[in-house]
Parts: C-alpha cells; structure tokens; sequence
C-alpha cells in the first residue's frame, strides 16, 4: 500500500527533477536571472556603500541607503518582477514535454492516485526550481555583505530565500494550472497577465488610493507599500512574507497596528498554494478529455 | 472480459466533435478483439476510453465487471495500456523509462529491477539497456512500450497499433511474441489500421471509420467479407464514359456505385461477385473496349462498405 502511494511521487519527482535541471530553455531563464539579480545587488550595494562613505544621518536617507540589511530588503521588494520567469518557463516546458510525450493518458491509466502523481510533478519542479534559487539568492544577500562590508541580518536572508521559493512556487503552479486548463502555449501570456497586475497594477492601483486617502506618506523617506492586506496579488504574498523579518528600522511596509496581520499573509500564502495544487490535481484527470 | 456498450465520445463545446459514435464489442477472456481503421478512425480514443484515460460522453465499459468510470482504479489494476505513440527524449536509457513506469504503476523496488530484467529480455531489447530509447530502432521502442504495459503482469493488454512503423524481423518478432502472450491467456484489444495484422492475431474484430462501427465480427469472416483475390474497387480510365456503359455498369449485379471523377470512373464492387475482367467485358459490349481497367487494392473503406451493406 504504501509502496503503491509512495512510488508514484518519487517517479515523479525524479523524472521532473532530472527533465527541468538538464533544459536549455531553464538554463537560459536561470542565466537571465542571475545577471538581474547579481547587477540589482551590486547596484544596492553601490548605493549603500555611497550612503555610508557620506555620512548622513541614517534616518534621513532610503531604505537602499541603509547598510546591508536595507540594501538586501530592496532587493526583496524587487525579486517579484524579475523571479516569475523562471517558474513559468518551467511550468510550460513541462507541461509542453508531457504533452509530447504523451504522458498524460499512459499515466492515468495506472492505478496511481492522481493527487499523488500531481504531489510529486510539484515537488519535482519545485526541487529544480530551488537548485538553482537558493544559491542565487544566498549570491546576492552576500554580495551586497561583500560590498558594504556589514553582515547581513542571518534572519533577513533565510526570509530573502524562503520568500523567493514561495514566490517561485505561486508562480510555478499558476503557470501549471493554466497550461492544464488551456494547453501549454497560455501558460505565458496568462502567467504575464498576472505578473502585470501583481506588479504594475497593483503599484500603481496603491500609489493612486494612498494618495487619496493619505494613508501613507508619500514624501520624505520612501516606505514602500503595505502587504498585510493584499493577499491577492502574489507581489503582496512575497512582500508580507519577507516583511515580517524585517528589522523594525528597515521596515519597508507599514507595520499593521494589529499583530494578527502578519499571520494573515503566511496564511494566504499557504491557502493559495494548497488550492492551487488541488486544482492541478483535479485538472490532470481532465487534460485528455479536452 | 470486456464489455463495451453504446461507448460514444465527444470532444469541445463550441463545435462538437465525435470521435467515436456508438461503439459495442465483447472479447471474452484469453482473446484478441481487433479494432480496424484509418487515421482519424477512433482507434484511439476508444482505446483510451478502455484505458481509463478518458471519460465516455456517453455508453459504459466495463472489464472484469469493474466500470471503468465508477471502479476506475480496480480496472486499472487489471490492464497495460500500450500507446501508439510516445517521445523518448527525455529518457537516459530503456530501464530508466521502465524505472519510471514500474513506480507510477506502484511496483516495489525490489520488485522492479527483476521484472525489468525479466521483460528486457523477454522482449529482446535487453542489449540496448544502456542506450537512450530515442536511438532504439523504430521495432525496439515498441518493445520497450510493450515491456511498459507487462510491467505489472496485467490480465488485460490494450495495444494502440503497435506494429505500426516497424517492418522486418522486428515485426516477426513482435509479432510472435503478442501471439506467446495471447497464449498465455492475456486478454487483448488491438488497434490497427492494417488488415494483415488483425487477420493475423485476432479473434474478432470490429472496424471503425470516421468514428462508426460495424458489428463485431469473427476474423474469420474478413475475407470472406471482402472476398479472397478480388477487388473491391475497379478504375476506369477513361473521363466520359457514355450513358450507356454507365448503364450497364450500374446495372450489373454486385456493383454498388459507379462514380465518375474528374480523371477516372470509379466502381464500387461487392467482391466476390464482380472482377475486371466483367467490367472490361460490359465496356466492350457498350463500344467502351479501349478504355483502360485497372483493380486497386482492397482497403478499409471497401470492406468496411461491403459489409455494412451486406448488414443492410
């Protein structure tokens, strides 16, 4: 029995490990990557590293400004309009390999549970998707270390990491239930209509509403944007999960007065991914049948 | 057994599309059901139907007295599906594909590397085991497909055309070795779009065009359905055949239609009853004697006319 459930999802894991890690078209999305991330810390790098040779009174100066930590929080901000590619240029090539494969219908044929066969499909894509993740961004946090010549907060990283891969892992199973509902070539432009309105949008959206309403300030010391409330928008999903390693000093969202808040976006985190990977499970049965 | 029952399958919603209209068929225990047809048949998707692998619009199938829509994963325990057609790129070696398949089939570790061994070897691909599947001779991958669907030891084998594409002693020898497994009691369905091999290892067969059926029928029958060494279509090369040879022509009895085209005239004949050597005989009498009388050979869309006519 458990030979019957467990096997499915290594065979699984394995083969989308192994398929994704050894592609021409991921190597050039991660390359892509790598140069964006590294040159955007070695420029907040640069900025802090400005700031400090200055002397100016740190209250005064941006987030950018201020030392390693608040160099590495800027990155953060970042990373949700450069990561997405990778993900979604994973999710369409798999989706793509499996339909030129015809895999699908060979495996539903096999007593395997569905959910299972979909379980170990994302962990698989996740494992390739951490492979080269983690160590890009573990580069960048202690590059912009190297170039101010602080230690970055331990914490502030690991949340820098862990943000990235949820970041990849909304993206990855968006990108996987669109492919599975529509075909693999709507993974893109869905994924891109998403991306903009995570992004762009979402910004420009807040910026006009603060505005209105003076909920922040818009002058003086730049704060960027709240999360706590945006559990919509994958931007906002990452922004609330690394805001809360934040030190208080470098707060680059505003601290929600209630303490509940911050739980609510880890939540929103975990509900949206779960019910993605539910949804996938349940589309996989339903790919043949289009 | 399989039972297959009114299995009818559409595809979209804007546009409907029926893949398969109606289909019923029975193969008992231990036989071959041969599924006959062209491209675009329904070959399949009838095949996926019976493999779980999609949902019937409308019918049942059961197997074994398992529904294959409400007991699907009781029938999946019972069959090997062979696919028609599968990409290899992604595989290291044979094994590896199979390593992959015996997991997502649930088969235990130890288990796995004897049954793999086993079958290689059965299927004689056992040499190639380090090599990428993609670099296997057309003959070997199917092997290789085949060796996935005996993975775990099924009393049903649903075989998509697996002889199409290999010719030679890979033929021979794949051929041999379905005929060993029907020997052994497996139940099978076989999809194919070539009369020789139905003819050749099924009990019963059933043909398919532009997703319609005939009646099951024995193999037996086939021949005798299209008629041993006659022709179930004869051309005459010539364009404007006069009113009177046309006449004729339709008037003899075992033709079906005469149909002029732009460069020919077309015969449809029941075999058996009408051969070239009667046509070119009415031409001559009808003053036509020096247009040209070729046979073409026997295809699916003739016999699958004769016999829906003869079941008219």
């Amino acid at each position: 029995m458990f030979a019957r459930v467990s096997r499915p999802l290594v065979g699984f894991f394995l083969k989308d490990l192994k398929g994704s890690v050894f592609s021409t078209r991921m190597a050039a999305a991660i390359a892509f990557l790598a140069a964006a991330t590294l040159f955007l810390a070695w420029l907040l790098g640069q900025a802090a590293l400005q700031a400090a040779a200055s002397g100016a009174d740190p209250a005064t100066l941006q987030l950018w400004q201020r030392g390693a930590d608040g160099a590495l929080s800027t990155l953060a901000f970042f990373m949700p309009v450069i990561l997405p590619l990778i993900p979604v240029v994973l999710a369409r090539e798999n989706l793509e390999s499996d339909a030129s494969a015809g895999l699908l219908p060979l495996a539903l044929s096999k007593p395997a549970p569905n959910q299972f066969m979909a379980g170990g499909k994302v962990a698989g894509l996740l494992a390739a998707l951490a492979v080269p993740l983690i160590p890009l961004s573990l580069a960048a946090a202690f590059l912009i270390q190297a170039m101010v010549g602080e230690a970055v907060d331990l914490l502030l990283v690991a949340a820098f990491v862990g943000g990235n891969l949820v970041l990849a892992a909304l993206y990855l199973l968006l990108g996987l239930v669109f492919g599975t509902i529509l075909g693999p070539g709507f993974v893109g432009p869905l994924s891109a209509l998403v991306w903009l309105g995570s992004n762009l949008l979402r910004t420009t959206a807040f910026v006009l509403l603060a505005a209105l309403i003076g909920a922040i300030r818009l002058e003086g010391i730049l704060t960027f944007e709240s999360a706590w409330f945006d559990v919509v928008s994958f931007t906002g999903l990452h922004q609330g999960i690394t805001a809360a390693f934040v030190p208080a000093h470098l707060m680059f969202v505003i601290w929600p007065a209630d303490p509940l808040l911050p739980q609510v976006v880890v939540w929103a985190n975990a509900a949206w991914i779960v019910g993605l990977l539910v949804l996938f499970a349940v589309l996989i049965a339903k790919v043949p049948n289009r | 057994m399989i039972e297959v029952e009114g299995l009818s399958k559409t595809f979209g919603w804007r546009k409907p599309v029926t893949a398969v209209d109606d289909i019923s068929f029975r193969v008992e225990r231990g036989a071959m059901h041969g599924l006959l047809g062209l491209v675009n048949a329904g070959k399949t998707t009838t095949m996926r139907m019976l493999a779980t692998a999609l949902k019937p619009t409308a019918g049942t199938v059961s197997i074994d007295g398992f529904d294959t829509v409400g007991q699907t994963r009781e029938v999946r325990k019972k069959i090997g599906y062979m696919p028609e057609t599968t990409d290899f790129a992604r595989w290291s070696s044979g094994p590896d594909y199979l390593r992959f398949w015996a997991r997502i089939t649930g088969l235990s570790g130890s288990g796995e590397k004897a049954r793999i061994a086993e079958l290689t070897e059965f299927l004689g691909i056992a040499e190639d085991s380090e090599e990428s599947p993609a670099t296997y001779t057309a003959g070997h991958q199917k092997m290789l497909v085949l060796a996935q669907a005996l993975l775990a030891d099924p009393e049903v084998l649903l075989l998509d055309e697996p002889l199409t594409g290999i010719s030679g002693e890979d033929r021979a020898f794949l051929l041999g070795k379905l005929e060993e497994l029907k020997r052994r009691g497996k139940t099978m369905v076989m999809a194919s779009p070539q009369l020789s091999e139905v003819q050749d290892l099924s009990d019963q067969v059933t043909i398919l065009v532009e997703g319609r059926a005939t009646d099951p029928f024995p193999t037996a029958d086939l021949l005798r359905q299209v008629g041993e060494g006659k022709h179930a279509r004869i051309f005459v090369k010539a364009v404007n055949l006069s009113a009177g040879a046309l006449t004729a022509l339709k008037g003899l009895k075992g033709v079906v239609e005469v149909k002029p085209t732009s460069t020919v005239t077309v015969i449809y004949v029941d075999p058996g009853r009408v051969n070239v050597g009667l046509v070119r005989d009415t031409l001559d009498a009808e003053g036509e004697g020096t247009a040209p009388v070729e046979a073409a050979e026997i295809t699916l869309g003739d016999v699958f006319r004769a016999i829906v006519k003869e079941g008219a």
